[in-house]
C-alpha cells in the first residue's frame, strides 16, 4: 500500500519535474512546479511529517509560486510558447553542469545516509509539538542566525525598493 | 476501515450541506443588500423569492458553454475548480457538534481532528489563490490580468497579519495547558477565562478585515472591481464556470465565518448544547450555524455600507497599520501567556 | 465698466473690420490674421482678461443673404467671457479665409479649450486649424465623408433601407460575417508606448457613464496617459436644429443632457427669448428657477450616486438612497408635464402650462425632508475615511488650467472660481434669489464632491424662495406671435384662431440677427448661439455643452493616478454622453 502510494506519488513528482523544465511556457512552468511542491508535501504527510507537509504548502505552493506567477505575469506573460535564444554553447554548459549537480547530490545523499534501509523516525517525529520541541532547544542558535539572516534579506529588499524609486521619482 | 466509509459519508453531506448553504447565502445577501438599499429584493420565484438559488442555478447550468478563441484552454478550464476546492476542503477541521454517542460508537462531528488545523486553514486559504492568478492570466485579456495581479499581491499581504493573528490565538492555548494545541476541535473544547476571551475579541476586527481580504469581499473585491476592471480575472468566465467562481467566493465566506465562530465565539457551544446527549449535537450545530449567519450578516453589511478601498491603499492599509498592529498584539499576547502560564 | 469694441478698436484699428451690440452682446469682427494678436490681447489685457472661451464655432454662410459677408464663406464666431468681470460676455466673429477650403489660426495656443473644439469644427465644417497640435475628426467615424454642417450637405445623405428582401446584396455574407476572436487590432495611437499596457476602457464599461471610450496607457497600475474617443453618441442635434422650427427643436434638447432636460429647455427657450428680445412673464420665471432646481438637484443626485457607485461599488447603499430622492423630484416633474426624464417644459415665452394646485403642498413636503438625506448622505460618505482617501488628492485641477480649458460648472468651482452664471450673469430672476456660490480651493475630486453637496443644498433654498414668492399671472408670454391664444379665446376670436393657425403652420419668425446665450446648467455652461435669417428655421443652431468642454482635461487630472482613479475621476467631471456627443 504504501510503496504504492509511494510510486504513484514518486511518478506525479517527476513528471512535474521534467514538466518544468520541458514546458515552453513560462506559466505552465510554474504549474508544474506546484504540482512537484504539492506531492512532495503529500510525502511528507506519508511520513508523518505534518508540520513539515504544511508548511511546504504554505511558503512554497502558497507564497513561492505565486509570486513567480505575479513576476511572470509583470514582465509579459503572453500566451503561446517563449521563444528561446537558445546558443548551443549554452545547451551544453547546462547539460554539463546539470550532470555536475545531479553527481554532487547523489555522492552528498550517499555520503549522508547510512547503508541499508533508512530508518523512520518515531511516529511523532514530525509532529508540531516535536519539531518546535527541537527547534527551540537544540537548534536555537541555528534557527535565529535564520532568522536573523531572513531580517536582514528583507531590509535588503526594502533598501533596494527605496532606492530604485528615489531614482525614478527623478 | 470503518473511519474511511465515514469519512467519505461525512465529506459527502459536509459538501451538500456546504453547496445549499452557498445557494441560500446568496438569497440571503440579496434579501440584506435590498433592506439595506431600501429595496426589495428576490420576490418572484417561489415563496418571498425562496427559490431564486435554484432558478439562478438552473440558468447557470444550462447557459451556452463558451470558451472564447483566444484563452490558455487547459488553464482557463481548470481555475474555477482551483478556486472551488480550497474553499471546500477548508471547512474539514472545523468541528460542527459536540461528540454523540450510541453504544460504544462515538460520532463526530467534523472530518479531521488534526493537530496542524490552524496551520492547514493557513496552506489552503494560500492555495485558493491559484484558481483566481491562473483564471485571470489564462483569460488572456488586459482587465482579467490586472485582476490576477491585484489578487496575487492582495492575497500574500493579508496572509501576513492572518497568520501573526492565528499565532497569538495559538499560544494562548498555552493557557491552562501543558502544551498548546493547533487543533480546531481542541480549541473549542477549551476552557478559558473570561479575560481572555475579552483579549481575544480585540483581536477579532483585525481577524474579520483579513478575511474580507482573503475572500475577495468588498470593500476589498479589488481583483474583481465591477466598476474599473469590470469583473476583473472573471470577465471571460459565464455560465456555470462563472457559478464556480461565484461558488467558491461565497463558501470561502461560510469557512472564514465558521472559523472566525470557532476561534472567536466558542462554535458550537451555547446554553443546552450539551456533550453527551442525544440533542447536544442537533443544539450544537444550531448555535455554530446561527453564528455563522451573524457572521456573515457583517459581511454584507459591511458590502453595503463602505466604499471601495483602491489598490494600493489596500496594501498600505495591510503593510503599515494591519501588520504591525497584529504583531504588536502578538507580542502582548505573548506577555499575558508568559505570565498566566503555571 | 470698460467698453471691449472701443478698447479693441484702439488698440488694433487695422483689425477691426465691424463691430455692433446686438441684444447687449458686443459683437467685433476682426481679421483672421490678426486673430491670435486679439486674442493674446483679450485674454491678457489687465481690463478685459476675456480668459475664458466659452464657446468656438463656425457659421456656414453660404445660403444666408443677410449681414457683411466681408468674402468669405465660412465666418468663425469665438464666445469669450471674463470671468474678473463677472461673465462678461464678447463674440468675436472672423471671416475665414479660403472660401470653401477654409483656414483658421488655432487659438489652442491661447485658450486651450479650443483643442476640441476646433476639432470639432474640423469635423463638422472642414475648417483647417493652422498650429492645432492634432487636428483629426472628433465626433463622426475618420472614414466619414464631407462635413455635415456645411450647408451644402444634403440631408438625409446616407441611403436608408426602408424595405428589405433576401436578394440584398448586404445579405450575401449572412452568417459569414462572425469574426473570430483574433480581430484586427486598432493601431494604439501615435503618442503612446506599445511597450506599456494599453486598457481599452469602453464605448461598453460600467464605468464610463454612457458610451464613452478612454484609449488608457498604463505603467503597471500607473496612469500615463488618457486618448478620450468620444462621438458614439453623436445625433447631429445643431444640424437637427437649423432644419425645425424654432419652437419645435424645444423637445430635442431633452436629450442632450437627459438627466437635466429642462435646463437644456431652459437654455434654449432662453436663447431663442434673447433673439427675438422678449422676456416671460414674472410667474413663468419664477416657475422656470423651481425646475431648474429641481433639476438640479435631481442632476447632481445621479452624479452623487453613480459616483459612489464609480468609487464604492455595486453593494454601497448610497446609490439607491439617492435616486430615491430622484424618484420623488420626477414625480414632481410628471405632475407638471406628464414625462419624467424628457420632460419638454419649457416653452419659448414661458412654460407649457401652469403648475397644477397639488404641485406646492408636494413639493414643500419634498423640501422639507431634502436637507435631512442630504445630511444622511454625508454621514455615510464624508465622515467614511475610505471616501475621503478616494478622493481627496486625486484629480486635481488648479485653478488657471481650469480656466484655460474652458471648465465651467461645480468643476470650476471646485478649484477655487467663484464663478457661477445664476450671479454673474442672472437670468430669470435668480438676482432676487438669496444663496451662496459653494466653493472649495482644493481642486480635487473631494472638493468638488462638497461643491455639488452645498449647491444642492442652495439650490433647496432657492426653491424655497421662489416658491414662496411665486407671482400670480400668465405661465407664458400674451403675444400670438410667439405663444398660441389661450383656449377659451379660440372659440370666440376669429383673430386668436388665425393667428394660432399660423403659429403652428408657419412659426415664429425672429428678426435677423444672432444671439448667444448661456445658462449655469448642473454641469455647467450650456449655451445656444443662434443666428436669425428672418425665416421660421434657425439659419444656424449651435450648442454648447459643459461636459464637452469639461471631459477634455480627463488626461490631465489623471495622469500619474492608478487606474482605479480614473473612474473616480470620470464620476468626478459629471458627464453624460448624450451632453458630450450632441
Amino acid at each position: 500500500m504504501t510503496l504504492l502510494l509511494f510510486t504513484v506519488l514518486a511518478l506525479i513528482a517527476l513528471v512535474g519535474a521534467v514538466g518544468v523544465v520541458m514546458s515552453r511556457n513560462a506559466v505552465y512552468s510554474a504549474l508544474f512546479l506546484l504540482v512537484n511542491f504539492a506531492t512532495i508535501a503529500v510525502m511528507y504527510f506519508m511520513l508523518s511529517a505534518q508540520f513539515l507537509g504544511v508548511v511546504q504548502v504554505i511558503i512554497y505552493a502558497g507564497a513561492i509560486v505565486v509570486l513567480f506567477l505575479f513576476v511572470i505575469m509583470l514582465i509579459g506573460g503572453q500566451i503561446g510558447p517563449v521563444t528561446v535564444g537558445g546558443r548551443r554553447y549554452a545547451r551544453l554548459l547546462a547539460l554539463v553542469l546539470g550532470a555536475a549537480f545531479l553527481l554532487l547530490v547523489v555522492l552528498g545523499l550517499g555520503a549522508a545516509l547510512p547503508p541499508g534501509e533508512a530508518p523512520l523516525g518515531a511516529p511523532q517525529a514530525g509532529s508540531v509539538q516535536a519539531v518546535g520541541q527541537e527547534l527551540y532547544t537544540t537548534y536555537l542558535i541555528p534557527f535565529e542566525l535564520a532568522s536573523i539572516l531572513l531580517l536582514v534579506g528583507m531590509l535588503g529588499g526594502v533598501v533596494l525598493a527605496r532606492r530604485y524609486r528615489e531614482l525614478g521619482k527623478d | 476501515m470503518i473511519i474511511v466509509i465515514t469519512s467519505v459519508i461525512k465529506s459527502l453531506v459536509l459538501i451538500l450541506l456546504l453547496l445549499t448553504g452557498f445557494a441560500y447565502l446568496t438569497y440571503y445577501e440579496r434579501k440584506l443588500l435590498s433592506r439595506f438599499q431600501v429595496r426589495i429584493g428576490p420576490n418572484r420565484a417561489g415563496p418571498r423569492g425562496l427559490l431564486q438559488p435554484v432558478a439562478d442555478a438552473v440558468k447557470a447550468i444550462f447557459k451556452e458553454e463558451v470558451v472564447p478563441d483566444h484563452v490558455d484552454k487547459v488553464v482557463y478550464l481548470l481555475a474555477p475548480a482551483l478556486s472551488l476546492i480550497p474553499a471546500l476542503v477548508a471547512f474539514a477541521v472545523v468541528p460542527l457538534a459536540p461528540d454523540l454517542t450510541i453504544g460504544n460508537f462515538t460520532l463526530r462531528f467534523h472530518i479531521a481532528d488534526v493537530n496542524i488545523a490552524l496551520l492547514y486553514i493557513l496552506a489552503i486559504t494560500s492555495v485558493g489563490t491559484y484558481g483566481i492568478i491562473l483564471g485571470g492570466w489564462s483569460s488572456n485579456n488586459n482587465y482579467s490580468l490586472l485582476g490576477a495581479l491585484r489578487t496575487a499581491s492582495q492575497m500574500i499581504s493579508y496572509e501576513l497579519p492572518m497568520g501573526i493573528i492565528l499565532v497569538a490565538i495559538i499560544l494562548t492555548t498555552n493557557i491552562g495547558r501543558e502544551t498548546g494545541t493547533l487543533s480546531l476541535v481542541e480549541i473549542v473544547n477549551q476552557d478559558r477565562p473570561w479575560w481572555l476571551w475579552l483579549w481575544l475579541w480585540l483581536a477579532f476586527p483585525m481577524f474579520f478585515i483579513t478575511m474580507l481580504a482573503e475572500s475577495n469581499r468588498s470593500p476589498f473585491d479589488l481583483p474583481e472591481t465591477e466598476n474599473e476592471l469590470i469583473a476583473g480575472f472573471q470577465i471571460e468566465y459565464g455560465g456555470i464556470k462563472f457559478a464556480l467562481y461565484f461558488m467558491a467566493e461565497y463558501i470561502s465566506m461560510i469557512t472564514g465565518s465558521a472559523i472566525m465562530a470557532t476561534l472567536f465565539f466558542g462554535g458550537w457551544h451555547g446554553p443546552f448544547a450539551t456533550p453527551g446527549t442525544w440533542y447536544g449535537p442537533i443544539v450544537g450545530f444550531g448555535w455554530l450555524v446561527l453564528k455563522i449567519i451573524v457572521l456573515l450578516f457583517l459581511y454584507i453589511w459591511v458590502r453595503a455600507s463602505m466604499p471601495r478601498i483602491r489598490y494600493d491603499q489596500l496594501l498600505q492599509f495591510c503593510w503599515k497599520i494591519l501588520t504591525p498592529l497584529s504583531i504588536a498584539y502578538l507580542i502582548l499576547t505573548a506577555i499575558i501567556v508568559a505570565l498566566a502560564a503555571p | 465698466m470698460i467698453d471691449p469694441i472701443a478698447t479693441l478698436r484702439e488698440a488694433f484699428p487695422d483689425a477691426v473690420l465691424d463691430s455692433t451690440v446686438y441684444r447687449d452682446t458686443p459683437i467685433v469682427t476682426i481679421k483672421a490674421d490678426a486673430l491670435l494678436e486679439v486674442g493674446r490681447f483679450l485674454r491678457d489685457e489687465p481690463g478685459l482678461s476675456y480668459n475664458l472661451l466659452s464657446d468656438l464655432t463656425v457659421v456656414d454662410r453660404l445660403k444666408l443673404n443677410h449681414g457683411q459677408d466681408f468674402g468669405s464663406r465660412f465666418h468663425g464666431i469665438y464666445q469669450l467671457r471674463s470671468i474678473e468681470r463677472n461673465g462678461d460676455l464678447l463674440q468675436l466673429k472672423v471671416p475665414l479665409p479660403g472660401g470653401d477650403d477654409p483656414v483658421a489660426p488655432s487659438v489652442t495656443g491661447i485658450w486651450p479649450t479650443a483643442t476640441w473644439h476646433e476639432r470639432e469644427a474640423y469635423d463638422l465644417f472642414g475648417v483647417r486649424y493652422e498650429g492645432h497640435p492634432d487636428l483629426r475628426r472628433i465626433l463622426l467615424p475618420p472614414d466619414w465623408q464631407g462635413h455635415p454642417l456645411r450647408k451644402d450637405m444634403p440631408l438625409g445623405g446616407e441611403r436608408v433601407p426602408f424595405s428589405v428582401t433576401w436578394d440584398d446584396e448586404e445579405f450575401a455574407f449572412l452568417g459569414k460575417q462572425i469574426m473570430k476572436a483574433e480581430q484586427r487590432p486598432e493601431p494604439v495611437p501615435g503618442r503612446m508606448d506599445p511597450k506599456h499596457m494599453i486598457v481599452n476602457m469602453g464605448p461598453q464599461h460600467p464605468a464610463t457613464h454612457g458610451v464613452l471610450r478612454l484609449i488608457v496607457e498604463l505603467d503597471g497600475e500607473r496612469v500615463v496617459g488618457i486618448e478620450p474617443d468620444i462621438g458614439y453618441l453623436h445625433s447631429g442635434f445643431e444640424k437637427q436644429g437649423e432644419n425645425v422650427r424654432y419652437k419645435d427643436f424645444v423637445y430635442y434638447t431633452d436629450r442632450m443632457d437627459y438627466v437635466s432636460a429642462m435646463q437644456n429647455n431652459l437654455a434654449y427657450c432662453l436663447a431663442v427669448e434673447k433673439l427675438l428680445g422678449i422676456e416671460a412673464p414674472p410667474r413663468a420665471q419664477g416657475i422656470r428657477v423651481i425646475m431648474a432646481e429641481l433639476q438640479r438637484i435631481a442632476s447632481h443626485l445621479v452624479w452623487l450616486a453613480t459616483h459612489a457607485l464609480d468609487v464604492g461599488g455595486t453593494g454601497l447603499s448610497l446609490l439607491m438612497y439617492a435616486f430615491r430622492e430622484r424618484e420623488e423630484i420626477l414625480d414632481l416633474f410628471e405632475m407638471v408635464c406628464g414625462a419624467r426624464l424628457t420632460t419638454s417644459y419649457m416653452r419659448i415665452g414661458g412654460v407649457d402650462q401652469d403648475l397644477p394646485p397639488a404641485f406646492a403642498p408636494r413639493l414643500r413636503e419634498l423640501l422639507a425632508i431634502l436637507p435631512e438625506r442630504f445630511d444622511e448622505y454625508e454621514r455615510m460618505l464624508s465622515r467614511s475615511p475610505i471616501w475621503r482617501h478616494r478622493l481627496i488628492g486625486i484629480g486635481k485641477l488648479s485653478k488657471e488650467d481650469a480656466i484655460a480649458y474652458g471648465v465651467t460648472g461645480p468643476m470650476l468651482r471646485g478649484s477655487g472660481v467663484k464663478y457661477d452664471l445664476r450671479k454673474a450673469q442672472p437670468y430669470c430672476g435668480y438676482d432676487q434669489y438669496d444663496f451662496e456660490i459653494p466653493c472649495y480651493p482644493e481642486g480635487d475630486s473631494y472638493a468638488r464632491y462638497l461643491v455639488r453637496m452645498g449647491e444642492m443644498r442652495q439650490s433647496v433654498r432657492i426653491i424655497q424662495q421662489a416658491l414662496d414668492n411665486l407671482p400670480e399671472g400668465d405661465h407664458i408670454i400674451d403675444d400670438p406671435k410667439i405663444a398660441p391664444p389661450k383656449r377659451q379665446l379660440l372659440d370666440q376670436s376669429m383673430e386668436a384662431l388665425i393667428h394660432h393657425f399660423k403659429l403652428f403652420t408657419e412659426g415664429i419668425r425672429p428678426p435677423v440677427g444672432e444671439a448667444y446665450h448661456g445658462i449655469e446648467a448642473s454641469k455647467g455652461e450650456m449655451g445656444i448661439y443662434l443666428v436669425s435669417d428672418g425665416g421660421p428655421h434657425p439659419y444656424r443652431c449651435r450648442v454648447r455643452t459643459p461636459s464637452f468642454s469639461n471631459l477634455q482635461v480627463i488626461e490631465l487630472m489623471s495622469k500619474g493616478h492608478l487606474f482605479s482613479d480614473i473612474v473616480t475621476i470620470i464620476g468626478t467631471i459629471d458627464i453624460v454622453l448624450g451632453d458630450v456627443d450632441r
